[in-house]
């Protein structure tokens, strides 16, 4: 190794540290320089919840549309936990999916941009911010399944309540509390007891339900494939899940229609404030949403469309369904579901269960 | 009977045999040394007797018992080795105390013992030292004392004084005789310096290329060596190849020597002490030579001479009434007494 | 003259500044804001978090889980490593070199490919436990692949190598004429291997242990996987963060911290009271070999078995690599193979970049590493400035915290401008990771660059010198190439780990540095388990390609 090798190597290192906070500073100064100009950046950068083959779908269509390259993440569970550590200096434009909820305290954070897509206004009061912060683009129904296989209509569960009964020992898995759509269902559990002044009751059920439960899982495949190979016989999951593995990975699964009803999350996007490709981020906002791709996402990825017009597209499940949805208020939900979590995680959830 | 016995031992390593044909017996309270050059196999002898390796053929005793199969920790014998081997992680207390612990004396006794014992070997005081802080010396005797402390019906020491200085050498020579004496017990020294050999033992065993080749005291080896190899690894000599004819000795057309009667052999042996410098020629004729070395050894000079295109070692005692006067380049005369020159077969 | 002088002295300065620098900004200060973190809570100073954590039981319990998960770690991984050190290297083996080189290969796995492996050979439905349940016609499984037991699975097959390792090293320096020494006072066998060998290894031993510990605590893919409900401090700490508790996960974090410290410190103290130098040229121990057939051959069965033990997860990976996607979801053997995954990973950019993402970020980490450690090891071993002792205290101050702890103690220190960042907040950054990686495998490298400068005995310098050699003739011509096999050994460790990284990744990763592991994760939530194990394939690919690299540039 000669002195000049090693004089090059500092200088690479040196560089590489230079530009490194160049780039940094650079794209900060790319932000502040283009303010005002309407012209789309040439990237804009997704964080998101949904899964790989998805974003690449609404990606690739993205950037034969505008030229305008994608770059994407997703964190799932830790997404809010991301958008909220980077605060000081956004790296991301576009929070695309997560529950409303989630959308509803980060918004108190401060965390997101006002705008209104132009598919924004159609949509149900339900779906939306009241003051255009974040719009939701699919409706997740989270729904209990259970493996027909291994049990029948009858002997199946008929409502969340039924969970904790004793016939269902060691038959149950579930995710845990990082995953967002069952920190959702968890909560909305929950509400429903609160509602009523008993939120004790509703700490009893899910500890009851957590004694029935025989692994928790990190991973929805690994649950799934659980679930296939009859390790236990019933969960819950997103319905788009359910119906990717019924009809793609041929499982024998049955969906229940919960007599109480069953939590229906609102995933939603927003544009993050201070984001660095303002422009890009509109333009994906206005296109990921459209009911176009709101149809097209239904038909090859099963996810409930938010907007009237998508319906027409879409399978004909969609328009017919006819599950009871829960009546949840998200809003003071989204300000207790932390909390919640982080309790349950630490008190309930304790016998031999969680896996990734 | 002996004590120690070697019975038609033969040891094999792969294809070479390093040690045939050995039949040795030992007295008991012997002095015993094993001589000879490096790789002739006496190292591996003393490593047969400690049980380490085990012989193809032949047996072993010692003390009238059969110990030819048994395992090195039954066998009583005691062994100082080259590098001394003391237990680096222990004190000088320690590593006498490891063979007392062992045959599980009490330690009021091993207390005593261990006292006892390293004044003999003159470490008063050393106990509490770490090996670490031991020099050569030191660390020779505390292995020394280890090996004692036990009792072992015999002794044996693998080239121990091979990595001290001269000084120290000599020094340890006279303690390890010493000690021996005292103690009276049965001792075999391994070693390749002969001067060593010569003036420790009480009979000396010489080796060459794993066979035995003469057994006797020092006297005997020195003086009468079976072969040209004993006469020439054991002490200094003057050896030529000759050819006899009567009673003459031909080294050469022009340098013959006298033999006290007819011998036969091929060989002849005259130690250098036995060959006469004189500036004068003698009565009876001499050969004459010139001196191309001198090397002044203390209390003896070496002479190098070339006489008649032989080359001849000779010694003389530096003593201060014969004041030589003789130097390099100068001419004189060889005698060399008929009685000296001891005729040799092989 | 006294330009020279000034010369010399000038680099001097400018080269400890400069290493003190990056050292205080990147490893003291972020572990000292993650500190101030938790001592604050509404703004106010308060222990409030510390107590939370000591009062609440969950939060206790994975205190009290963790310290017992490192002990137990430390004990099987001893125990296996040790009998294994001594089965191939004190007696005597057929095909040594390759038992010991296969032996040797669990350390070029990261972890989170070996939980994945092993979920898919040994969880409920795994292919050997159905196999076993199968051939034994059990009605139920043999046995539960989670919580405490599932993760000690995971830490033996991962960390044995340690013990393995400096066992053998250890073995091999036995003076064998000890040995016989011993033996020449009556020891039995029992004796010669208490009194004895027990002392040579004892250094080997305990300095094992102390990487055990630490990485037994500091264990994530594990336990976040299969720990089910058996807690940790690490997973602890992500939930917290998850939920913003920051200042609840800061106080963790320095727990786990002062843990790991500890244990450090106590065995370091150990570890120095049992280290000898042997004096006097020792002699090497020859294997001993074993007389009697029916010991043998149990032995060699044993030792059969687990080299097929050790194979099982890599191989795993690589037939699983090639499973159909979406084949395998309910049946327990996979039916359909081809080579769609590994098609997917190269044609499509999106897929090929976390593997291009892996392998630059660990060649700028072990660049950066090796810069730093070079007048760092220098200054530790040799020169004799003042900053000698703080310096060192910084490069190996990583070592003992774990990687969660390093990740949440980066965003603490940069979710903000800082003086050592040039006023740039760095989470989000491209290079927040690599610099996280640089910090946690700092210590590794140092370590070697340490050791082989100790072994550069002054004589060689003063040597140069007196032979007319200048300062930086002899840094060339004499200290490099001493240096040069230490180097390359950290250089090569470095990119190894860094390579199949997860628990920094996770915490850390951005939209443009997307590591291999994370791509590893996403594929196995996305029911993409060929395409997971098929990137999984890859980094173990990667690594034995480098460790085959750099033995034979080794060999110049």
């Amino acid at each position: 190794m000669t002195i000049k090798k090693m004089i090059s190597i500092i200088l690479v290192f040196v560089m590489i540290f230079t530009l490194g906070a160049c780039a940094t500073k650079n794209t900060n100064s790319d932000a502040n320089s283009k303010g005002e100009s309407t012209d789309l950046e040439e990237k804009v950068v997704i964080y998101s919840t949904h899964g790989e083959s998805m974003l690449e779908l609404v990606a690739e269509e993205f950037e034969e549309k505008t030229g305008v390259k994608v770059e994407f993440i997703n964190l799932k569970g830790e997404l809010a936990d991301r958008v909220r550590a980077e605060k000081g200096n956004p790296q991301s434009d576009v929070m695309f999916g997560g529950a409303s909820s989630i959308f509803m305290k980060l918004t108190e954070e401060g965390l997101f941009e006002a705008y209104e897509p132009a598919w924004g206004k159609d949509l149900d009061f339900l779906y939306k911010s009241a003051d255009n912060f974040w719009f939701g683009t699919i409706q997740t129904p989270v729904m209990m399944f259970y493996n027909s296989d291994m049990m029948s209509a009858e002997d199946a569960p008929k409502d969340w309540a039924d969970l904790s009964k004793e016939e269902y020992k060691d038959q149950l898995v579930f995710r845990n509390a990082l995953s967002s759509s069952a920190r959702a269902t968890y909560s909305s559990l929950l509400q429903q007891y609160e509602k009523e002044g008993s939120i004790e009751e509703g700490w009893t059920l899910l500890k009851g339900i957590d004694m029935n439960t025989k692994q928790y899982y990190g991973s929805g495949s690994l649950m799934f494939q659980a679930l296939g190979r009859k390790e236990a016989s019933i969960s819950f999951a997103p319905l788009n899940s359910i119906i990717d593995n019924k009809i793609k990975n041929e499982m024998p699964l049955e969906v229940i229609d919960a007599e109480s009803g069953s939590p229906i999350i609102t995933d939603g996007i927003a544009l993050i404030k201070d984001a660095k490709h303002p422009n890009a981020a509109k333009a994906f906002i206005d296109f990921a949403g459209s009911p176009e791709m709101q149809a097209k996402l239904a038909n090859e990825f099963n996810r409930l469309p938010t907007h009237p017009d998508a319906f027409t597209d879409s399978p004909e499940w969609m328009e017919e369904i006819k599950f009871k949805p829960m009546s949840v208020d998200w809003s003071d939900l989204s300000s207790k579901e932390s909390e919640w979590m982080q309790k349950w995680d630490t008190e309930i959830k304790d016998t031999e269960k969680d896996a990734k | 009977m002996a004590f120690v016995e070697f019975r038609n031992i033969k040891k094999i390593y792969g294809e070479r045999a390093v040690c045939q044909n050995i039949n040795l017996q030992i007295n008991k309270g012997e002095f015993f040394t094993f001589l000879g050059p490096s790789g002739c196999g006496k190292t591996t002898l003393l490593r047969l007797l400690a049980g380490f390796i085990f012989p193809e053929e032949g047996k072993l005793f010692l003390n009238g018992q059969d110990i030819t199969t048994l395992q090195p920790e039954k066998r009583n014998v005691g062994m100082v080795f080259q590098n001394y081997a003391l237990f680096p992680y222990m004190t000088v207390y320690e590593n006498i105390d490891f063979g007392l612990k062992i045959n599980k004396i009490p330690k009021k006794e091993r207390e005593k013992k261990i006292k006892e014992y390293l004044e003999i070997v003159n470490l008063e005081g050393y106990e509490k030292r770490s090996i670490s802080e031991l020099s050569g010396g030191e660390q020779q005797r505390v292995a020394l004392a280890r090996s004692l402390v036990v009792k072992p019906e015999v002794l044996l020491l693998d080239e121990p004084l091979s990595n001290l200085d001269a000084r120290l050498r000599d020094k340890m020579r006279a303690e390890l005789k010493d000690i021996q004496s005292k103690l009276g017990i049965t001792t075999i020294f391994v070693t390749h310096d002969q001067t060593e050999a010569l003036s420790m033992s009480d009979r000396i065993a010489v080796f060459n290329k794993g066979q035995l080749i003469q057994i006797g005291s020092p006297n005997e080896i020195y003086l009468e060596p079976v072969n040209s190899f004993v006469a020439s690894f054991v002490g200094e000599t003057n050896l030529f190849e000759v050819k006899i004819v009567g009673n003459k000795a031909y080294v050469t057309d022009e340098f013959i020597l006298s033999l006290p009667k007819k011998l036969d052999g091929k060989f002849v042996s005259i130690r250098p002490q036995d060959v006469i410098l004189s500036k004068s020629q003698p009565l009876d004729g001499g050969y004459k030579g010139i001196i191309e070395e001198i090397k002044y050894n203390g209390t003896l000079i070496e002479y190098t001479i070339k006489c008649n295109n032989i080359i001849l070692k000779a010694v003389q005692i530096n003593n201060y009434k014969k004041k030589s006067l003789i130097s390099i380049a100068d001419s004189v005369y060889i005698n060399i007494d008929s009685q000296c020159i001891k005729v040799l077969k092989y | 003259m006294i330009d020279r002088l000034k010369n010399i002295n000038i680099s001097k300065i400018l080269i400890t500044s400069l290493l003190l620098w990056i050292l205080i900004g990147f490893i003291l200060y972020p572990t000292l804001r993650t500190f101030s973190v938790s001592v604050h809570s509404q703004g106010d100073i308060s222990i409030i978090n510390y107590l939370k954590v000591l009062e609440t039981d969950a939060h206790f319990t994975a205190i009290k889980n963790t310290v017992v998960l490192g002990l137990l770690t430390v004990l099987i991984c001893g125990v296996i490593g040790t009998a294994l050190a001594f089965l191939v290297h004190f007696f005597e083996l057929p095909y040594k070199r390759v038992i010991d080189k296969l032996l040797m290969m669990p350390l070029v796995l990261p972890g989170l490919i070996i939980v994945f492996a092993f979920v898919q050979l040994y969880g409920e439905s795994g292919l050997i436990t159905k196999t076993i349940q199968n051939i034994f016609n059990l009605k139920e499984v043999p046995f539960k692949f989670s919580g405490l037991s599932g993760i000690l699975l995971v830490h033996a097959y991962t960390q044995y190598v340690y013990f393995y390792m400096n066992v053998s090293i250890a073995i091999k320096h036995i003076d064998q004429s000890s040995l016989e020494a011993a033996k020449n006072l009556g020891a039995s066998r029992f004796t010669l291997f208490k009194s004895v060998i027990i002392p040579f290894i004892k250094p080997a031993l305990i300095a094992s242990s102390i990487i055990t510990f630490m990485t037994g605590v500091g264990s994530f893919s594990a336990p976040s996987i299969i720990g089910g409900s058996f807690k940790v401090m690490t997973t602890q700490i992500l939930l917290a963060k998850a939920n913003n508790f920051m200042g609840l996960a800061a106080s963790q974090v320095i727990i786990l911290t002062v843990i790991s410290i500890m244990y450090l410190v106590v065995f370091r103290y150990y570890e120095n009271k049992v280290t000898f130098v042997s004096q006097v040229k020792g002699v090497k121990i020859s294997p001993i070999a074993i007389n009697n057939k029916i010991t043998r051959n149990v032995l060699y069965a044993i030792l059969i078995i687990l080299v097929v033990i050790i194979i099982l997860p890599i191989l795993t990976i690589i037939v699983l690599s090639f499973v159909k996607p979406g084949t395998w979801m309910v049946d327990i053997y996979p039916r359909e193979f081809s080579f769609d995954n590994y098609v997917k990973i190269f044609s499509k950019s999106r897929a090929f970049a976390p593997f291009i993402n892996s392998i630059a970020i660990s060649l700028i980490t072990a660049v950066s590493c090796m810069i730093v450690a070079l007048p760092s090891s220098y200054i530790i071993v040799k020169a004799k400035s003042k900053w000698k002792v703080f310096i060192e205290f910084l490069v190996m101050l990583p070592w003992a915290v774990p990687s969660s702890a390093i990740a949440i103690n980066m965003i603490n220190a940069f979710n903000h401008p800082t003086i050592f960042t040039g006023e740039n907040v760095l989470v989000g950054s491209y290079i927040l990771l690599p610099i996280a990686y640089f910090v946690s495998l700092l210590p590794l490298m140092v370590r070697t660059t340490t050791i082989s400068l100790h072994n550069l005995n002054d004589d060689y310098i003063d040597a140069a010198k007196s032979l007319g050699a200048s300062r930086w003739k002899t840094l060339k011509n004499v200290i490099v190439p001493f240096l040069y096999p230490g180097l390359l050994t950290g250089f090569s460790f470095v990119i190894i780990r860094s390579i199949g990284e997860y628990t920094l990744s996770a915490f850390l990763y951005t939209t443009s540095n997307k590591p291999i592991s994370i791509a590893m994760v996403n594929g196995i939530f996305e029911y993409e388990i060929g395409l997971a194990m098929a990137y999984g394939a890859l980094v173990v690919l990667i690594a034995f390609v480098g460790n085959l690299f750099i033995n034979k540039i080794r060999k110049y």
